[in-house]
């Protein structure tokens, strides 16, 4: 009786010791993760008024600096809204670029739709093979517009393949990748390329990817601006702010970005062919390739940088179905866990510098393991109240609290943008804004918790997959 | 510590930062009302001037706008008003602006020991309504110091008011002291600048020229691509350095491209040397050349060309199919009919490419003949200064890192 008291108590304080560990480990896991959320959304919040103000007073180069860019469209079974998109690529306010869309095979009309729309006309192109991809079927063209359009008709391959394909397909010395059912902003060309006047090292940049569902353009040009009706991307919308636009402008301060969205990034083509172009047995290609470019100018001691360029915004459509959404966010998760994976050598790696200590580091316990601590800590909490070793008034406090602080950030970063955008928002929206904020923190975020988790299961390498997302027309005119 | 307290302490902060987001909301309203209001009566004291004293502003005049420009929302104020009043009645107003000239000289002074959102704010406002030409040697100095001392916007605005408003001695001095002071200030905005150069070309081209090398290579490429589009330079000079191999090739790259438009009877040979080298580091060379050839046909030369077309690099077999296309051949004529029917697949790859896609521009260009836009910008037009080669682009793009990255340069 004595000894199994004996072991009893040994079993408690043990387990009460390891408690006590773990208690100790998520205080510097929160610690680190709300100081990072506090610094971004600071950083990130007072960086837009700043820049608002810089530029309001023409602290902004305004001559035109003709640097040009191909912009290339991969396109898989989007004939809903590829006709849309080149239209508004046409209206851009640029003087020096050229339209690629590679469609990679589809299987409805999309390649008719073009031709048709824009009376592409066949032509015998010569494509450069400089990078991996399956091969051409036809090529077609069209110079009777701003803008030369060019669509390549290729054997299916997956979007990394179809963006390799147009890398080797453009003419110009940069290029920037938008998906098919993106809108760019009228000035977005020129702001993306604002960074490579003011530095000559520059590798990428990266622009701002806004949510268009609930927005009206005409011309590249916002007319109305509110919350989406729907309650799935106007979460989106507050976690873009938060997470995407503040970070971003964070890591930017010491050339730490690690992510440039697939939705609308520039790169120089030199510096993406000699790394290698995108890696086609990812699905996560343009984290792989970003963080490709940081492990090979940093290899080769070549200065370089990688800039994020808040002025130059795209409009993209976010998934409006929780089934969606979990879709896109389970292909992110394994995008990330490729681009960790496969450039290991940046953990704790000198040569890195912040890259390795801040951005990686952050992007492993923060992005990558967070489904799997969270998920250790929720077992530890029913465990630790089970056995009685919580204060569970406090416990739910500290998560009232927790979940107030997520949300007034969300609600500090959205609204820092608003105002420095001059947008205006319905009163009901800012109430909105307000109760999704808490819905996102509280309940979303569980939800994609549990996407990221379950993400690897069934994960397959060499998968090379398009998102299979519902497209509906963007509100543009 | 405890966390919740870091917590208590974030929240507190970003409270305060949504508090302040709320404040600035009604701040800027109040501004702009603010704002609308000031313009209002800037027009009002503007448009009493400029109909009563345009030629002869009072001084009384003179120092209430100086008060009203010192700050930064005058400025704005006068900018707005000044450009509604200009499209109304330019003539007046350009003799008022030549009358205010003494107020622009004062708050030169006052804006120099400013920030730099300040000092790129009045130099864009000095670019837009000073006008004295030339400046006064204190606005000169002021300029200057903005050029040497300013961010990369105080240096582009100031760089540009100079463009405006300075000799060309000023500009070129300008030119020079940011070499030596700047860190780095990008050729094309350089080449921005002197396009836009209000004064003698003639003469910014001869101070150019005469301090030449006190420029590094980037700028002095930029130079001799203002040079070729102004149609000034020396030949002589852009001749030698084209030939120096010890030269930087941007500087090299940009003089052959001079010889585009300068036709000299000296270059033809040396470009067929460069069109067919084989040595795969001067790939830029052999593609550049291949495009001046263009402008260089004759019988030897369309040899060249032909012999291009073989070349183990991209580039060089695209621009000499253009060069042969705008030379006027058939591709069943007696000069392509051979490559036509041999065995060179990337030869004949790349003449039918061309050939379809001049056929597809011509037929645009005669459905839209108004629309301009149909130039292929990304090959070898010299219809402007922007719309170089793309060989030179590139080069300008891997310019300096070629030793760092042979791979860079592998065509």
């Amino acid at each position: 009786m004595i000894a199994m008291m004996t072991t009893t108590l040994t079993g408690a304080a043990i387990f009460q010791t390891l408690l006590y560990f773990v208690g100790v480990f998520f205080i510097l896991y929160l610690i680190g993760y709300s100081t990072f959320l506090f610094l971004s959304v600071t950083v990130g919040s007072s960086y837009l008024y700043r820049r608002k103000r810089e530029m309001h007073y023409k602290n902004q180069i305004l001559v035109d600096t003709y640097i040009p860019i191909s912009i290339i469209v991969p396109a898989y079974n989007e004939d809903v809204t590829v006709v849309s998109t080149v239209e508004s690529l046409l209206k851009l306010d640029y003087s020096l670029y050229e339209i690629v869309v590679v469609d990679d095979g589809s299987i409805d009309n999309t390649a008719q739709k073009l031709i048709e729309a824009f009376d592409l006309h066949e032509i015998h192109q010569p494509i450069r093979r400089q990078l991996p991809c399956n091969r051409e079927k036809r090529v077609f063209i069209s110079r009777q517009y701003k803008a030369p359009i060019t669509l390549v008709m290729k054997v299916n391959g997956g979007k990394s393949d179809a963006l390799n394909m147009g890398i080797n397909a453009s003419h110009y010395p940069y290029f920037i990748c938008i998906d098919a059912d993106s809108v760019l902003q009228y000035d977005s060309l020129t702001q993306v390329a604002a960074p490579l006047v003011e530095d000559d090292n520059v590798a990428a940049v990266g622009g701002l990817v806004r949510i268009s569902n609930g927005v009206k353009l005409k011309d590249g040009r916002l007319t109305h601006y509110s919350l989406p009706k729907n309650t799935i991307p106007a979460m989106q919308v507050l976690e873009y702010d938060r997470s995407f636009l503040s970070a971003r402008i964070l890591f930017d301060y010491f050339n730490g970005n690690l992510i440039i969205s697939g939705a609308f990034g520039l790169f120089r083509k030199d510096l993406v062919i000699a790394a290698g172009g995108y890696d086609r047995d990812t699905v996560g290609e343009d984290m792989e390739l970003v963080v490709k470019l940081h492990v090979f100018c940093r290899t080769n001691n070549k200065p370089y940088s990688i800039r994020y360029a808040p002025d130059a915004v795209c409009w993209s459509q976010a998934p409006s179905t929780l089934g969606d959404l979990i879709k896109q966010r389970r292909r992110w998760h394994r995008g990330l866990f490729e681009a960790m994976t496969k450039h290991w050598k940046i953990f704790a790696n000198l040569h890195y510098g912040l890259v390795s200590f801040i951005s990686y580091t952050y992007f492993l316990i923060y992005e990558l393991f967070s489904p799997f601590i969270e998920l250790f800590g929720i077992l530890v909490t029913i465990l630790a109240v089970m056995f009685n070793f919580i204060n569970v008034p406090f416990m739910i406090m500290f998560f009232g609290i927790y979940a107030v602080y997520g949300a007034i950030m969300s609600l500090t970063a959205f609204f820092s943008r608003i105002q420095t955008r001059d947008l205006t928002l319905s009163l009901s929206d800012v109430i909105r804004a307000m109760l999704l904020s808490l819905f996102e923190v509280t309940v979303l975020r569980f939800i994609m918790v549990t996407t990221r988790m379950v993400a690897l299961v069934g994960y397959k390498k060499k998968e090379r997959l398009w998102d299979k997302i519902t497209r509906t027309k963007i509100n543009a005119e | 510590m405890r966390i919740e307290f870091l917590i208590f302490f974030y929240m507190a902060i970003s409270i305060l930062m949504g508090l302040f987001d709320f404040c600035f909301l009604f701040y800027e309203r109040h501004r702009d009302k603010s704002f609308a209001k000031k313009s209002r009566k800037m027009a009002e004291v503007l448009g009493h001037e400029i109909e009563t004293n345009a030629d002869f502003p009072t001084e009384g005049h003179k120092q209430s706008i100086r008060k009203k420009m010192k700050r930064l929302s005058g400025l704005e104020s006068f900018d707005l008003t000044m450009e509604r009043f200009e499209e109304n009645d330019p003539d007046k107003s350009q003799r008022y602006l030549v009358g205010i000239v003494s107020v622009f000289e004062y708050l030169s002074r006052y804006f120099s020991t400013k920030s730099d959102l300040h000092k790129a704010y009045f130099a864009y406002i000095v670019r837009r309504w000073y006008r004295a030409y030339p400046a006064s040697k204190n606005m000169i100095i002021v300029l200057l110091r903005f050029v040497n001392e300013g961010s990369l916007y105080v240096r582009q605005n100031a760089l540009e008011a100079l463009a405006k408003v300075g000799t060309p001695q000023a500009l070129v001095e300008a030119m020079v002291s940011l070499e030596k002071f700047s860190d780095f200030h990008h050729p094309k905005l350089i080449t921005e600048v002197t396009m836009a150069f209000r004064g003698s070309d003639e003469e910014l081209a001869t101070e150019l020229d005469r301090r030449f090398t006190e420029f590094r290579p980037d700028m002095q490429a930029a130079i001799v691509n203002f040079m070729r589009m102004k149609n000034q330079g020396d030949p002589a000079l852009f001749l030698k350095l084209l030939q120096d191999e010890r030269e930087n090739s941007e500087v090299r790259l940009a003089c052959i491209r001079y010889f585009m438009r300068h036709k000299d009877s000296r270059v033809a040979t040396i470009l067929q040397t460069m069109a067919l080298s084989e040595d795969a580091g001067l790939w830029e060379f052999s593609a550049v050349s291949a495009t001046v050839l263009g402008s260089y046909i004759d019988d030897e030369t369309i040899a060249v060309l032909i012999k291009c077309l073989s070349s183990p690099i991209w580039y060089v077999r695209l621009n000499a199919s253009k060069s042969l296309y705008d030379a006027g051949l058939k591709l069943d004529g007696p000069y392509l009919k051979p490559v036509m029917d041999g065995s060179d697949r990337y030869a004949k790859e790349m003449l039918r490419y061309r050939w379809e896609l001049e056929a597809e521009t011509q037929v645009r260009k005669a459905a839209a003949p108004s629309d301009g836009a149909v130039e292929d910008a990304s090959e070898n037009s010299d219809k402007s200064h922007h719309m170089v080669a793309l060989p030179s682009i590139l080069s300008r793009v891997t310019q300096n890192r070629s030793a760092a990255s042979p791979v860079l340069t592998k065509p």
